[in-house]
């Protein structure tokens, strides 16, 4: 299991790619910090509205940035992936054991997956459809301002732990 | 340049550049990506409403965001003045670092002109975001904002790394602009159609 998944993370062509272009990391950085505003420019203003700021903009309607927010998170999904993959090729580290022990990537990948399973319960508990007939002006329901201020916690923690991850490197 | 030198050997500056704790470097260095991602995110929301990506979402209630932008900048402009403290003698001689500065400056300075023309100026913003006024502040301050982001991440680099990557950014950045427009076209063609009673867009189709 272990050996299938260090087999799995480590990506010799991606780091072929990053050693014949000296470009290429650095351009994966940009895009990730351009997905990472647009994701949270998106995501972050509708947990804000869920939590009371910008009352005014129906949340129906704010709600269709959102697939900009999911392109936002594709970029830095596959510029991470880029990172963890190649990144052997940066540091001479083997992906599989920066995932086994740069606590940070594992923090941010736990908050990642949280921020998930909360858009997962969003939905899922029907909180979605209940904030989209809302009006304009309308307060969300306590737990819609709860999953609100625990996607807005997640995204500013994988962001923070993100930032973490070379100094354990 | 003395005063730059004594600066970076100071007890605190020096605490902060070699400490280990999450109280030194790496505190400024997350709260200077934080700050940035609280003052751009409502810009991105503008930028998805001028580029029509997005439906008409009333302005003015943006409004309360305003603090939290603010708030963001003062984060950046704090924790980024720690972080130049840590090597301000070789940052001061970074070209790729002022034209970050220089941009982060003229970038901050047209969205200000930008937000007080569009929400203070104006009884109603979603008329006055749709004068050539508000765009060309907007889409100036956007551009300043891409190149500050661009050769802030790359200040690390050689200068070679940098004249190579500048290349990659700029074809990524056409192709971004490329697939806006070609979203853009989708989704108008989708409106014009579902706006069409059905037996005309049928036969519309059809042709």
């Amino acid at each position: 299991m272990d050996s299938a998944l260090a087999y799995w993370l480590r990506w010799p062509s991606i780091e072929v790619f990053l050693d014949t272009y000296s470009w290429a990391w650095p351009l994966c950085e940009v895009l990730h910090f351009a997905g990472l505003i647009l994701l949270f420019g998106a995501v972050g203003t509708y947990d804000l509205r869920l939590l009371g700021f910008g009352k005014g903009i129906p949340l129906s309607l704010l709600k269709r940035a959102l697939p900009w927010g999911v392109v936002g998170f594709a970029l830095c999904a596959g510029t991470g992936f880029v990172f963890v993959g190649g990144i052997k090729s940066n540091v001479g580290v083997h992906p599989y054991t920066v995932l086994m022990t740069n606590p940070w990537l594992q923090l941010k990948l736990l908050f990642i997956a949280l921020a998930g399973v909360n858009v997962l319960a969003f939905y899922a508990t029907g909180m979605g459809r209940v904030v989209d007939a809302l009006g304009p002006q309308d307060d969300v329901p306590p737990l819609g301002r709860v999953m609100g201020a625990a996607s807005l916690m997640l995204w500013l923690g994988a962001i923070y732990f993100g930032r973490l991850i070379p100094w354990a490197l | 340049m003395e005063f730059l030198s004594w600066l970076e050997n100071t007890d605190t500056v020096t605490w902060i550049r070699e400490s280990t704790s999450l109280l030194g470097y790496t505190l400024y260095l997350s709260l200077h990506t934080l700050g940035l991602v609280f003052l751009l995110g409502p810009v991105v929301i503008i930028a998805l409403r001028m580029t029509g990506l997005v439906p008409p979402i009333p302005l003015a209630p943006l409004r309360s965001f305003f603090p939290l932008m603010v708030g963001g900048f003062i984060v950046n402009l704090a924790s980024g003045l720690v972080l130049f403290s840590t090597a301000p003698v070789s940052f001061v001689r970074n070209i790729t670092f002022l034209v970050k500065l220089t941009c982060v400056i003229l970038a901050a300075a047209m969205l200000w002109r930008f937000l007080q023309y569009v929400f203070r100026g104006c009884d109603v913003p979603d008329v006055a975001i749709e004068t050539p006024r508000a765009r060309r502040l907007f889409a100036v301050s956007s551009a300043l904002w891409v190149v500050a982001i661009t050769a802030g991440r790359l200040t690390a680099y050689s200068a070679y790394v940098i004249s190579r990557t500048l290349g990659a950014v700029t074809v990524a950045f056409l192709v971004a602009i490329a697939a806006v427009l070609i979203v853009r076209a989708l989704m108008a063609r989708r409106t014009r159609d579902e706006s069409l009673p059905s037996s005309l867009a049928v036969s519309l189709k059809g042709r």
